[in-house]
């Protein structure tokens, strides 16, 4: 398994954030974690970086704790959050090299990094203007390159198509897809019941903390998505 | 390049590009340069005036003196001279309380001149702030634009997530606090070292190409580097902790505040509170009175004269000292080297005693260097360029030397060659030829940095907790305050 989480707990104070997850996901799946705000979805991408500690359980990735070596886990990750957060006077380029130069990504060319942006689906005249001209959908494609840059077996998306326009949201989906075919594993939190039914091969829906359905993407129809998600959720 | 360093050049190159376009090292960088080079150019003038003032004076000191024409030898140590202390190159960088203290001092007889011995010489960073000197702008401004340049590297980041983007990638923590602390020191350093160029040629052109200043120089600048690298890990420290950049900004300036400021002012109140200084008119009195009825208050002057008079005739080897004392204008000479004597001693042990009070309060402003490292930069820089109280001190023991020196000589002369003339004896030229000279050199640096070792220990501790500060708060930083 790429990403693994057994028995996850995690409290802030006396508040349950998630009450003992289990999941995993190999390479070529993609997971999406669909919930209400407060179910348990961000934490759990959190805990998969490293930036928060579990209460109980473990999140392992590649077969080791994301506790016991944060470091050496997110070697083997990308992560796209609902915005992806990028310097606003560097380039997209600059932006690109600079965090794959941190990753540690031997080839950091700028002819590398430019075929990488194109195929993440930016404009060529984007490639070389300060990101703080640019879209939401632009950035979102940046991190979609950082994580094409660094050949990650592992994507954690928080979000990622959140307020986009269908059409940037429509491709956005495409190149997760292209990237799960590459056999890159993918753990996806979103609310978008639609893009899940699209992109993913699971379906978890989260609630209160705890996962109260995992569905089969590939069997489950877009009604029927709907329906099971809205059942948990007014329970 | 192994792939930590080609991180943390990564890093340094990223926040040096940000630092550069969003256009606050260009504004505020160009107007610390701009007062650097206003503060150099305006003591390199003053220093070059100071410089040839004091050259005039002393001509004119040795003129006089050599052209007093022919007089009784004691009446020429009461009309005396001035001695004037070297202008040091240096002093165009920093001119500490120089300005206080004076450089010149009148020698005459029976008179020590106590005009240096003023009230605590700390000088009030208030004060200072509105001198414009090099290192007024290294002491208060260069900090500030540290602090302007810095405070947003970490909690910048935070805010706007790009903390947890970077630390995504695996980036190491400390890789990442390496870089921007190497960017930091880059930009200032950058700014700062084209100015620090500049000085050096400043000075060799002030006739400081010495070696002894050079070293001086190359102790200041790596004296402000340490500095400097405080307020940077100071920074450092406070942006990584702190819950928002304006939290940081805001509790940067305030420490700053403290250390420049507040600190600096309590140091000078401390000083004076713990080691109080005579006012000028307590410490005439102190010193008439003791020159009348001694230290102790109970001898009598003229017995005490008497008794010294006799002692030097002794030691002169006249052996039948009531048979000259017969001849009252043979024996005027030696008293009046008894009367100097006597009048030394006096003058002695006051200034010996204001003196140490003076050191006193000096120590208790070094120690507060301890608890600001302004305080401690600002006492050592003005010890390296050689514009402090010790350095002061040095000068008027050897001006006082050679004052008395000077007196006995012409006492001595009185008492040898005027024989039965007594008072009616008169010298000329060849008399005022034979005066010693006064050859003051300043010490080397060696004397500065031991009048200083409080504040290097300071600074030194400064520097080590800043930077560990720095790095403990880089390892531990998270992606949310």
């Amino acid at each position: 398994m790429v990403l693994e989480a057994r028995g996850l707990v995690k409290h802030y104070g006396s508040h349950v954030a998630l009450r003992g997850l289990d999941l995993a996901v190999d390479a070529g799946e993609v997971f999406c974690l669909l919930g209400a705000n407060g179910a348990g979805k961000t934490t759990t991408i959190q805990l998969f970086l490293g930036f928060i500690q579990p209460t109980a359980g473990s999140a392992m990735i590649k077969g080791s704790e994301v506790r016991a070596d944060p470091i050496s886990a997110r070697r083997h990750l990308a992560y796209i959050p609902e915005n992806v957060m990028l310097y606003p006077t560097l380039s997209g380029l600059e932006n690109l090299e600079y965090f794959t130069t941190l990753a540690g990504v031997d080839d950091t060319s700028a002819e590398r990094l430019r075929g990488i942006l194109d195929r993440a689906g930016l404009p060529a005249d984007a490639v070389e203007r300060p990101v703080g001209t640019y879209s939401k959908g632009m950035r979102q494609k940046v991190g979609i390159a950082m994580a094409i840059a660094r050949r990650a077996e592992l994507l954690l998306l928080d979000e990622p198509t959140s307020g986009l326009d269908p059409k940037a949201s429509n491709e956005f989906s495409q190149l997760v897809s292209s990237l799960r075919e590459e056999g890159v594993a993918v753990l996806m939190a979103t609310h978008d019941l639609f893009r899940s039914r699209e992109v993913g091969t699971h379906i978890g829906i989260m609630k209160r903390g705890e996962l109260v359905a995992r569905l089969d993407a590939s069997t489950v129809s877009h009604t029927d998505l709907e329906r099971i998600y809205l059942e948990h959720m007014h329970d | 390049m192994t792939e930590r360093t080609s991180i943390v050049l990564t890093v340094a190159r990223k926040e040096l590009r940000e630092l550069m376009r969003d256009g606050r090292l260009r504004v505020l960088g160009a107007l610390v340069v701009v007062l650097t080079l206003a503060a150099l150019a305006f003591g390199a003038v003053q220093t070059e005036r100071a410089h040839h003032a004091r050259a005039h004076a002393a001509e004119q000191a040795d003129t006089q003196w050599r052209d007093q024409g022919e007089k009784n030898p004691h009446v020429a140590a009461h009309y005396g001279t001035h001695v004037f202390a070297p202008t040091s190159a240096a002093t165009a960088i920093d001119p500490g309380v120089s300005a206080h203290l004076g450089r010149s001092l009148r020698i005459e007889a029976h008179q020590r001149n106590l005009a240096g011995h003023t009230a605590a010489a700390d000088g009030s960073s208030v004060q200072r702030m509105g001198q414009l000197s090099v290192a007024a702008v290294f002491l208060q401004l260069v900090p500030l634009l540290i602090i302007a340049l810095g405070y947003g590297l970490w909690s910048r980041e935070r805010e706007r997530r790009t903390l947890a983007q970077a630390l995504s990638t695996g980036v190491e923590q400390r890789a990442l606090g390496r870089g921007k602390a190497l960017a930091l020191a880059t930009a200032i350093a950058g700014l700062l070292a084209p100015a620090a160029l500049l000085i050096v040629g400043v000075l060799w052109a002030l006739g400081g190409g010495d070696g002894g200043t050079l070293v001086r120089v190359g102790l200041l600048l790596a004296g402000y580097g340490v500095y400097f690298a405080i307020f940077g890990g100071l920074t450092l420290y406070a942006s990584a902790t702190a819950r928002s950049s304006r939290a940081a900004l805001v509790t940067l300036v305030g420490v700053w505040g403290l250390f420049t400021l507040v600190l600096p002012r309590a140091a000078g109140e401390l000083a004076g509170w713990m080691s109080p200084l005579p006012s000028r008119a307590e410490l005439a009195r102190d010193v008439a009175e003791s020159l009348e009825r001694g230290l102790d208050g109970e001898q009598e002057r003229e017995a005490e004269v008497e008794r010294i008079t006799q002692e030097l005739m002794a030691e002169a080897g006249i052996a039948d000292a009531g048979m000259l004392m017969a001849d009252e204008m043979f024996s005027v000479g030696y008293e009046l080297r008894a009367e100097a004597r006597w009048e030394d001693m006096i003058f002695d042990h006051h200034v010996r005693r204001l003196d140490d009070r003076i050191a006193a309060q000096q120590r208790w402003i070094a120690w507060v260097g301890l608890a600001s490292p302004y305080v401690a930069m600002r006492n050592l820089s003005a010890g390296l360029c050689g514009t402090d109280v010790a350095h002061h001190r040095h000068f008027t023991e050897y001006a006082e030397t050679w004052r008395k020196a000077l007196v006995e000589q012409l006492n001595n002369a009185f008492a040898e060659r005027a024989g039965a003339q007594g008072w009616a004896y008169k010298a000329g030229p060849e008399l005022w030829d034979e005066a010693p000279p006064f050859a003051y050199a300043a010490p080397g640096a060696g004397f500065a940095l031991g009048a200083h070792r409080v504040s290097l220990l300071a600074l030194g501790g400064w520097l080590l907790a800043a930077l560990a500060l720095a790095r403990a708060s880089a390892r531990r930083i998270r992606v949310t305050a």
